[in-house]
């Protein structure tokens, strides 16, 4: 039977494959042998077979029964405790009922009971409650709370007869354990055995029943006897108890009884108890429990009522509590109408900009932010275009707020209409429209802003104009180029600047081919301002200029700086590799020093590029640069497209011979040992 | 030049984000009964704290317990910890903070969830006694800060949002990146579509650890060591078992870093996947190396793949273990620890306090009205959060039951790891589907006297 059983094993094995090296018969018998005297502070590595085996063999009982028999042929030995508690964990995964006579002879063991119940509740068969039933029969019984305890964990409804003796124990321990023991199981008959011990006077366990109560009715409500369910919550929901069953309770009432619960939440908002409104504002939060809260506005409740019920509106965003929201915002109370406000968010309208923008103008606090976050935050799809028309139309103090609001709602289509208040005569408004621009200008308000730009003349509404200017171009790219152009030669040479930075920032070739042109202004600081867009030109087109005025550049910080700007664009430009490869070639010839020749070698190092590979061999020839080169070849190295490149072990192998990092060279030689065949 | 986000001006009436609301100040104000009534202000029992303060204990001095000693609004009154040195130095430094000598210690955590002038408890305990300690708090009352992972097991799970429900206490999950401004935006960016339809998430998380067999010690003097082990199977005491992090390594107490770790970006890769509600099937395929030998027997490295309804995948895996690439195999991919949403058109990247982006421009959006989710911003970090839902009686950032369904994902994930095989998961029933056997491991028997 073994030796069938053995090849059966062999044949499932070889059936899962990727579940570790194949375990045979004598494997396990290997490692059933040496669990017999396994204890914890030993070596566990030859037990493994055990586990891999049982992983190998899902789905396969014949081998499943035999690694059963094995691990039970453990238990009634004499193998150790440790042993023992190690074929339990196992056989939780795989027993059945098979084990149940064997695993119950041991419940009787006080250091083994718990690795048997670990066994016994996971096994699917009632035989194992059976098991647990009449080891609690046995009197005096040392393991008998957690037998108890597993007896609640199985819903063993056959034990209610015995565990009902157990609530008159003298020790409270186990009268505790029983009680939740019957909560769990949830029956009827349960419950009627917890009733009868919650009526006893002067009982020190009363809560201890309730709480129990309180689980057994939530088995009764999910199992179709909800009515049952309301009795016992209606008897906990008592002056009596202490507030946490007492809300439980009351949180029972309401979902024991679907029919009911509008009822009964409408009283709790309505009445004085707070422990009452709070489980009811904590339901009516909850769309599950209670699915529909349209009803609801309907009661006039008193203030805290109408609270809660507006926090479950505006969580849930049921515009039902529109009218509610509304309602309040007239209340006397500050903290009230805040509230109201808040709420007007999720659940106004398009309408209401008319009533929010006046209260957002208005200075008052707190009330003004409110009013500010609800018009920004105002969830009507329609209520962009409603403040565009009110825009006009209204004073400069809601108009401001109305631009600020545009633009906190990232609305684009506002753009026109904010631009015009470019025109009007008050500051703040112009301030506030250039600050709006800067969100949702586009390409069409470019003329607008900068307008605005030549026309100011503060420094903060200049700073404004220039923000917005800058962030629209950044959003609209070449496409901005024209008009930055057209508008460039009528400017004064402080706007010039400013143009000319933003003609860096929207690139193209006539923005490239304007800046290259100012290079030779006879403004020297419209020269220099050109210069720097260029060195921070983003594209590769820029590379040709940039390499020759770090030749011929008579400022040395211009050439500085050029060669610089040239070597960012062979690292971060989008241009092909292979071209990129070409401009660091082009500057390894023109660096005119060890740091120059350094940062290209830097930028071969990221560029990763295997034709760059003998360029770096010929700097190791130069003291000052071989240890960059060095790093720069491992980097390549390390790139696992480069793997296939015959030069790149003789490159690191040469790399080991002159590098003096130890960094590198462990770098290299993990590298190496990947490279090189073993 | 790239505007950053930090340069983004912002006007008076930017949405910005959505904060909690102040609806239950109103209640306060108007006269009407707080729900927030500290125990001492009911004349429970005990010393009369502040009224406005939330007077709180920490139960398991692990991880961060003394957060809450530096706020104004709270009041230590009570330290719990099995280890006397532990208990001790914390009651010394609670004593020291307040200048007096009014803080209590206690070594069983039914004593302090006994006292009626404590409001709510911070729990820093090993996982296994998550499950325990939070349910007996719920039964009586006290709002609860519960360390991540919820809990051992599903099945404990199960038992505690019940409980915590049932009773209506605020709890919040230490998975505090659900607090973080960053990470919520990568997470806003990612639900309303900014990269398109969301394809596939890679999430890395720290590996765990290999350690060599142990040698059975004496129980050192000052430990309950027999509490220590409350509801786990019984093992000899050796110093390893109780330090931080090598219990987080042992199956008895924890899931391994995979939960321990790893539960932080799994809520977050959640979160940003709009998964926080999920209920149908979930697919769960794993490849994880378990420690040969030793102490440990948790999971060190791992490769999981989940599959969601819609057709959405995670991949997982391990990514700071270095060394073991021959143990499980060259071509076992590591992510960079964070979590990177990839959609059709772009990927978010969010990791703690970073939220990357590609294309780069997706770093300039402004989260507004036309978009269908807005995250509620917490209270600036998870303890104030905490507090301010205590007092107002709100739900928290990281409430029971999205704490349980994250959990769950690293439960599952445990569980096949464990059978080495691909599993069905039904999130809604929480079961998986037509498979008795790894139903098995949805609870573990408790050591008595200990029970749900």
């Amino acid at each position: 039977m073994r030796l069938i059983a053995g090849i059966l094993l062999l044949l499932a094995i070889h059936s899962n494959h990727g579940l570790g090296a194949v375990v045979s018969a004598s494997d396990l018998d290997r490692a059933i042998k040496d669990l017999l005297t396994y204890t914890w502070s030993e070596t566990r590595e030859s037990l493994n077979p055990i586990e891999t085996a049982i992983q190998q063999s899902t789905g396969n009982p014949a081998v499943r029964k035999d690694l059963e028999n094995r691990l039970v042929s453990v238990l009634k030995s004499r193998a150790p405790f440790p042993a023992k508690q190690y074929a339990c964990r196992k056989m939780s995964q795989i027993a059945t009922a098979d084990s149940v006579p064997a695993l119950a002879q041991l419940l009787r063991d006080p250091a083994l009971s718990h690795s048997v119940r670990l066994v016994l509740e996971r096994i699917p068969d009632p035989s194992a409650a059976t098991a647990l039933r009449d080891a609690l029969r046995q009197s005096a019984y040392a393991a008998r709370l957690g037998i108890i305890n597993s007896l609640g964990v199985l819903r063993d409804t056959n034990s209610v007869p015995l565990l009902q003796p157990l609530l008159k124990d003298s020790e409270a321990t186990v009268v505790s354990a029983t009680l939740a023991a019957l909560g769990h199981i949830g029956t009827i008959e349960s419950v009627e055995v917890l009733e009868s011990f919650r009526e006893q006077e002067d009982n020190p366990l009363r809560v201890a029943a309730a709480e129990a109560l309180i689980v057994a009715a939530g088995h009764l409500t999910a199992e179709g006897q909800p009515a049952r369910a309301t009795a016992i919550f209606r008897r906990l929901y008592n002056p009596d108890e202490p507030a946490a069953i007492r809300s439980a309770a009351f949180r029972g009432l309401v979902l024991s009884q679907p029919g009911e619960a509008f009822r009964i939440l409408s009283e709790a908002l309505a009445g004085d108890n707070p422990l009452e409104r709070g489980v009811a504002a904590r339901l009516l939060l909850d769309a599950q429990a209670i699915p529909a809260l349209s009803r609801f506005a309907e009661i006039d409740y008193p203030p805290a009522g109408q609270l809660a019920l507006l926090e479950a509106f505006r969580s849930r965003q049921d515009l039902h509590g529109r009218l509610l929201a509304l309602k309040l915002l007239q209340s006397d109370d500050p903290q009230t109408r805040l509230t109201a406000i808040e709420a007007m968010a999720a659940l106004g309208k398009a309408e209401d900009v008319s009533l929010l923008a006046p209260l957002a103008a208005t200075p008052r606090g707190q009330q003004t932010a409110a009013a500010r976050a609800a018009l920004a935050n105002l969830a009507d799809p329609a209520a962009s275009a409603v403040m565009i028309d009110a825009l006009a139309k209204s004073p400069p103090p809601v108009a401001v707020e109305l631009i600020h609001a545009l633009a906190a709602r990232a609305a684009f289509e506002a753009g026109p209409a904010v631009a015009a208040q470019l025109g009007g005569s008050d500051e703040t408004g112009r301030a506030a429209a250039l600050q709006a621009l800067a969100v949702i200008g586009t390409g069409s308000q470019m003329q607008a802003v900068i307008q605005a730009l030549a026309a100011s003349p503060g420094s903060e509404q200049r700073e404004a104009a220039q923000g917005a200017l800058v962030a629209i171009v950044r959003r609209g790219g070449d496409a901005c180029a024209r008009e930055l152009l057209e508008a460039s030669p009528h400017a004064q040479p402080e706007s010039r600047i400013l143009l000319l930075q933003a003609l860096g920032i929207a690139g193209g070739p006539a923005a490239l081919a304007a800046t290259r042109a100012a290079l030779a202004d006879g403004d020297p600081a419209i020269r220099d301002a050109s210069f720097r867009v260029l060195a921070n030109w983003s594209t590769a087109d820029a590379g040709p200029d940039l390499l020759g005025l770090s030749q011929s550049a008579t400022n040395a910080t211009w050439r500085t700086l050029a060669f610089r700007g040239f070597i960012r664009l062979a690292r971060e430009s989008e241009a092909p590799p292979d071209a990129r490869l070409q401009m660091l070639r082009d500057a390894m010839k023109s660096a005119r020093n060890g740091g120059e020749n350094r940062l290209v070698i830097a930028a071969l190092g990221e560029l990763r590029h295997r034709g760059s590979l003998s360029l770096l061999l010929s700097c190791l020839e130069q003291p000052e640069l071989a240890e960059e080169a060095c790093a720069a070849i491992v980097n390549i190295a390390a790139d696992p497209a480069a793997a296939d490149d015959p030069g790149l072990v003789p490159a690191l192998r040469r790399v080991l011979r002159v590098s003096t990092s130890q960094q590198v060279r462990q770098k290299a030689e993990a590298v190496l040992a990947k490279l090189e065949p073993r | 030049m790239k505007l950053k986000m930090k340069d983004v001006k912002t006007s008076p009436g930017e949405p910005g984000p959505l904060t909690r609301r102040g609806f239950l100040k109103t209640v306060i104000a108007a006269g009407a009964a707080p729900w927030f009534i500290p125990g001492s202000a009911l004349g429970l029992a005990g010393r009369a704290a502040p009224s406005d303060r939330v007077a709180v204990a920490a139960i398991g001095l692990g991880f961060a317990w003394d957060m809450l000693l530096r706020r104004k609004d709270t009041q230590f009154l009570a330290v719990c910890d099995v280890q006397k040195s532990r208990r001790d130095a914390a009651n010394s430094l609670v004593d020291r903070h307040y200048g007096t000598a009014d803080c209590r210690t206690y070594n069983d955590f039914r004593e302090v969830i006994a006292r009626a002038d404590i409001d709510a408890v911070y729990i820093a305990t090993p996982d296994h006694w998550h499950a325990l300690v939070t349910i007996a708090a719920a039964r009586a009352g006290k709002h609860i800060y519960c360390q991540k992972p919820l809990t051992r097991t599903i099945a404990e799970g199960q038992a505690v949002v019940r409980t915590v429900n049932a009773h209506g206490v605020v709890f919040q999950h230490g998975t505090q990146q659900r607090c973080d401004p960053k990470m919520l935006f990568g997470c806003e960016l990612v639900r309303n579509g900014y990269i398109g339809q969301l394809k596939h998430v890679k999430i890395g998380s720290p590996s765990g650890a290999q350690c060599p067999p142990q040698p059975s010690q004496p129980v050192p003097q000052g430990l309950d060591w027999d509490m220590w082990l409350g509801p786990a199977p019984w093992s000899p005491f050796t110093k390893l078992r109780i330090q931080a992090h090598p219990w987080y390594h042992i199956s008895d107490y924890c899931m391994g870093y995979i939960a321990g770790w790893g539960v932080h970006h799994c809520d977050s890769a959640m979160q940003g996947s709009g998964l926080d509600d999920c209920s149908g099937p979930i697919e769960i395929d794993t490849r994880s190396v378990f420690p040969a030998d030793g102490l440990f027997d948790n999971p060190f490295r791992w490769q999981l793949h989940y599959r969601f309804p819609g057709g959405l995948t995670w991949h997982w895996t391990d990514c700071t273990g270095e060394g073991w690439g021959s143990v499980a195999g060259s071509d076992w991919p590591q992510h960079r620890m964070g979590i990177t949403f990839e959609g059709t058109e772009g990927t978010v990247f969010i990791w703690r306090g970073v939220v990357d982006a590609s294309p780069k421009s997706l770093l300039d959006v402004k989260i507004r009205l036309g978009d269908k989710v807005r995250l509620v911003r917490p209270l600036g970090a998870e303890i104030p959060d905490f507090i301010q839902c205590v007092k107002q009686g709100l739900r928290t950032c990281a409430p029971v039951d999205i704490a349980h369904r994250a959990t769950n994902l690293c439960s599952i994930a445990a569980i096949s790891m464990l059978l080495k095989r691909k599993l069905t998961w039904h999130a809604g029933r929480e079961e998986f589907i037509d498979d008795p056997e790894a139903n098995r491991f949805r609870s573990r028997a408790m050591r008595e006297p200990w029970r749900l």
